[in-house]
C-alpha cells in the first residue's frame, strides 16, 4: 500500500540528519483534532525523527495548543483573520492573501501531506499545497474527488456510515500514518478508591446527550450514597444555562459542598490539568472523554443518537461505553427525531448501577449488573469494555451479553477481514456466540456473498476481455463498448445486492469508492486496475465467506454440545 | 467578510462551475477560490 510504503520503507534508508516533514490537515472539530493528536502521538513515539506539522481551524485547535505542541513541531491555525477575509477589498486581494498563507506551507517542503478531515475545504486545501505524496481526499484539476490510498478509501466509504465499522478513528488515522503502528503503551495504575469524579454531561448535538434532569438524578444518587466522593462538572460557556439547572436543583442543595459546578469557568487546558486529580470521568461522546483518555483517566461514556461507539469512544484500555439497543441507533445527523427513544432506553438506573460497581471494584461485570439492575433496564442497553488487541487496535467487548447482536457479529467479522486485506495482519479473535437472529442473518448473507463473488468474477472476466480486445491486431471499438456496458451492468447489480443484503454494505461501498479511484491514465491502465480491483474484491468476499461459514459451524457445534448436556441433565 | 467580497466569491464559484462542466482543468488560483468558498461556508455553518 502506497501510504504504508512512504512511512515504513524509508525508516532505515534516510540519513540520520535528514528531517522529513509530514503535514496533517484536520479542519474538523475538537474531538477529531484530539483523535488526530492521539494517532500522531503514536506515530511520533515510533518515528521521532519525522517532523509533524498540523493545519487546523483556529476555533478548534487554539484551545488545544497546550497539548498540540507536545507532538507537532508547528500548528498552522486557519480562520477568517488569517485569510484576511475582513480586510480584503476584492476577490483578487483575498486570493493573494490566501496564496501568501499557502506559501508558508510551501516553505515547509512537505514530504507527505495527509488530509484527515474529508471535508470540502480540506480537500481543496490538500490539492493546493505542494507535497511529494498526498494521502486522503484531494480534488484533481477536473474538480473530482480523488482518494488513492486504501485506508482513506475505507474511511470515506465506511466511517459515519452504518453501524458496522469496527475501527476507532485513532486507529484509522494511525493506519493512514504508518503500517502496523503499535498502540501507545500507557499502563494504568492499579485501581484505587474513587474519590473525585469529573462529569461532562454535554455533547455537540442534542441527539447525543441526555436532558440535564437525568444527570441531576445521577448526581443525587452518587452524592447521597457515596459520602466520600467529590464531583466536578465541566462544560463550555454555551452550556452554563444547563448548569443553572444543577445549581438550582432542590435535590442537590444538601450536597453542594461536594459538587463543584465549573461549567463555563474552565479552559480545555484547565480541564486537562484537573484530570490529573480525577479518578473517573463520566460523560457523553465528546472531546472531554478524549482528553481523559489522553490523560489515561478511566472513562464511562454514554453513547446516544448519531454516535458510533466503536469509532469515537475514548481510546485506551478498560474504558466503558454504554449504548442503547434501540433499532434506529446509531442514526444519522440529518435524521429527524423528536422523541429520542435511545435517550429513554439508557436509563439513569443502568448508569448508576454501573457507576456503583465501578466505584466499589474498579470494573463493571455481568454478574453484578444482573443482580443489582432490573432486566427491564438492562435489556435495553449494551455495556462495552475497551481493550487493545494483540496488534494494538482498539476494541469494544460486550460485558453483559455472551450472545452477540447481528451488528456486533458483522462488525467483528469485518474487523478480521479488513485487517487481513488492508493491513496484511491477522488479528486473533475468539468465535462469537450467535443469537438465533444473528445466525439466520449470517446464513442469508452467504447467498449475498455468492452473488457478489459471481458479479466480481464477471467484472474480472469483462475487464480481461477489454484488455484482450485492445491488444488484438485490430481492436474493435464496438466490442470494447459492449464489454464496458457489461461492467456498468455488473456495478448496477452490485448495488441491488446492497439493498437486499444491507450487512454487506461495507464491502460494497469500499469497492465502489475504489472503483471511482482507479489508477491509470489511459484505457489500458484503467482496465488493468479494474481487473485487479475485482480480483481484490473476490479475495475480500472469500475471506468474509469463510469467516461466516466457520462462525456458523462453531455455532452449530456449540448448540449440539449444549443440546447433549441438556439431554444428559434430564 | 466584506459584502462585496462575498458576492465576488459567489460569482467566481458560479463561473467556475460552468468551466468545470466544459472539462477545462482548474488552475491553482481557481482551486484556491473553491477552497476559500468552502472554508467560509463551513466557518459560517460552525458559527450557527
Amino acid at each position: 500500500m502506497k501510504a504504508n510504503n512512504i512511512v515504513a520503507d524509508t525508516r532505515n534508508n534516510i540519513p540520520e540528519n535528514a528531517t522529513k516533514t509530514i503535514c496533517l490537515i484536520q479542519l474538523t472539530r475538537i474531538g477529531d483534532i484530539l483523535q488526530t493528536y492521539q494517532a500522531a502521538e503514536i506515530f511520533k513515539q515510533q518515528y521521532p525523527h519525522y517532523k509533524l506539522i498540523l493545519i487546523a481551524r483556529s476555533r478548534f485547535a487554539h484551545p488545544l495548543s497546550f497539548l498540540l505542541r507536545n507532538v507537532f513541531a508547528k500548528t498552522y491555525y486557519l480562520d477568517n483573520n488569517v485569510l484576511n477575509i475582513d480586510s480584503s477589498d476584492n476577490l483578487v486581494d483575498l486570493v493573494n492573501s490566501c496564496k501568501a498563507v499557502i506559501d508558508n506551507f510551501k516553505n515547509e517542503s512537505i514530504s507527505v501531506l495527509i488530509n484527515l478531515s474529508f471535508s470540502k475545504s480540506s480537500g481543496y486545501l490538500a490539492s493546493i499545497i505542494p507535497a511529494e505524496h498526498k494521502l486522503g481526499l484531494v480534488y484533481d484539476a477536473a474538480n473530482n474527488v480523488v482518494i488513492k490510498d486504501k485506508w482513506s478509501q475505507y474511511i470515506y466509504s465506511n466511517v459515519m456510515g452504518g453501524p458496522l465499522n469496527p475501527f476507532n478513528l485513532v486507529d484509522l488515522f494511525k493506519s493512514m500514518l504508518g503500517h502496523n503502528l503499535p498502540a501507545l503503551n500507557k499502563e494504568r495504575p492499579t485501581f484505587k478508591k474513587v474519590s473525585h469524579i469529573l462529569i461532562h454531561p454535554f455533547a455537540s448535538h442534542d441527539k447525543k446527550m441526555w436532558k440535564i434532569n437525568k444527570w441531576e438524578e445521577i448526581l443525587y444518587q452518587l452524592l447521597k450514597n457515596s459520602p466520600d466522593i467529590t464531583i466536578s462538572i465541566v462544560g463550555s460557556h454555551d452550556e452554563v444555562i444547563h448548569g443553572e439547572g444543577i445549581d438550582n436543583s432542590p435535590l442537590l442543595q444538601k450536597y453542594k459542598e461536594r459538587l463543584h459546578n465549573l461549567i463555563g469557568k474552565t479552559s480545555l487546558e484547565d480541564i486537562y490539568n484537573l484530570l490529573g486529580n480525577i479518578d473517573l470521568f463520566i460523560g457523553h461522546d465528546s472531546m472531554v472523554g478524549h482528553l481523559a483518555s489522553i490523560k489515561n483517566v478511566p472513562t464511562i461514556t454514554i453513547s446516544l443518537g448519531t454516535v458510533r461507539a466503536r469509532e469515537t469512544s475514548p481510546y485506551g484500555e478498560n474504558n466503558y461505553t454504554i449504548t442503547p439497543q434501540t433499532n434506529c441507533f446509531p442514526c444519522f445527523p440529518n435524521d429527524k427525531c423528536e422523541f429520542h427513544q435511545c435517550h429513554f432506553d439508557v436509563s439513569y438506573q443502568v448508569l448508576y448501577s454501573a457507576l456503583k460497581e465501578y466505584i466499589e471494584t474498579g470494573s463493571i461485570t455481568k454478574d453484578y449488573q444482573l443482580k443489582n439492575s432490573s432486566c427491564f433496564h438492562l435489556n435495553a442497553v449494551a455495556i462495552y469494555k475497551s481493550k487493545l488487541s494483540p496488534i494494538g487496535f482498539f476494541q469494544l467487548e460486550n460485558v453483559l451479553e455472551e450472545k452477540c447482536s447481528v451488528n456486533d457479529v458483522f462488525s467483528m467479522l469485518y474487523r478480521i477481514s479488513w485487517q487481513f486485506i488492508l493491513n496484511n495482519s491477522e488479528e486473533p479473535q475468539d468465535f462469537l456466540t450467535l443469537t438465533t437472529k444473528s445466525h439466520q442473518i449470517l446464513l442469508n448473507s452467504l447467498s449475498g456473498l455468492q452473488h457478489l463473488y459471481e458479479l466480481s468474477d464477471f467484472g474480472k472476466k469483462y475487464s480481461r476481455y477489454i484488455l484482450e480486445e485492445i491488444s488484438s491486431s485490430v481492436p474493435r471499438l464496438e466490442k470494447i463498448k459492449e464489454y464496458s456496458t457489461k461492467i456498468d451492468e455488473i456495478d448496477g447489480l452490485t448495488k441491488l445486492v446492497k439493498q437486499t443484503h444491507p450487512h454487506l454494505s461495507p464491502v460494497i461501498d469500499f469497492y465502489t469508492v475504489q472503483k471511482g479511484n482507479l489508477a491509470g491514465n489511459n484505457i489500458v491502465e484503467l482496465t488493468e486496475s479494474s481487473f485487479l480491483l475485482y480480483n481484490d474484491a473476490i479475495n475480500t468476499i472469500s475471506v468474509l465467506y469463510e469467516l461466516i461459514e466457520k462462525t456458523i459451524a462453531e455455532h452449530k457445534t456449540k448448540n449440539r454440545i449444549t443440546d447433549n448436556l441438556t439431554e444428559q441433565n434430564y | 467578510m466584506k459584502c462585496k467580497c462575498r458576492e465576488e466569491i459567489k460569482e467566481a464559484v458560479l463561473k467556475l462551475s460552468a468551466n468545470i462542466k466544459s472539462n477545462r482543468p482548474l488552475s491553482e488560483e481557481e482551486l484556491t477560490i473553491l477552497f476559500l468558498a468552502a472554508f467560509f461556508e463551513e466557518e459560517s455553518n460552525e458559527s450557527k
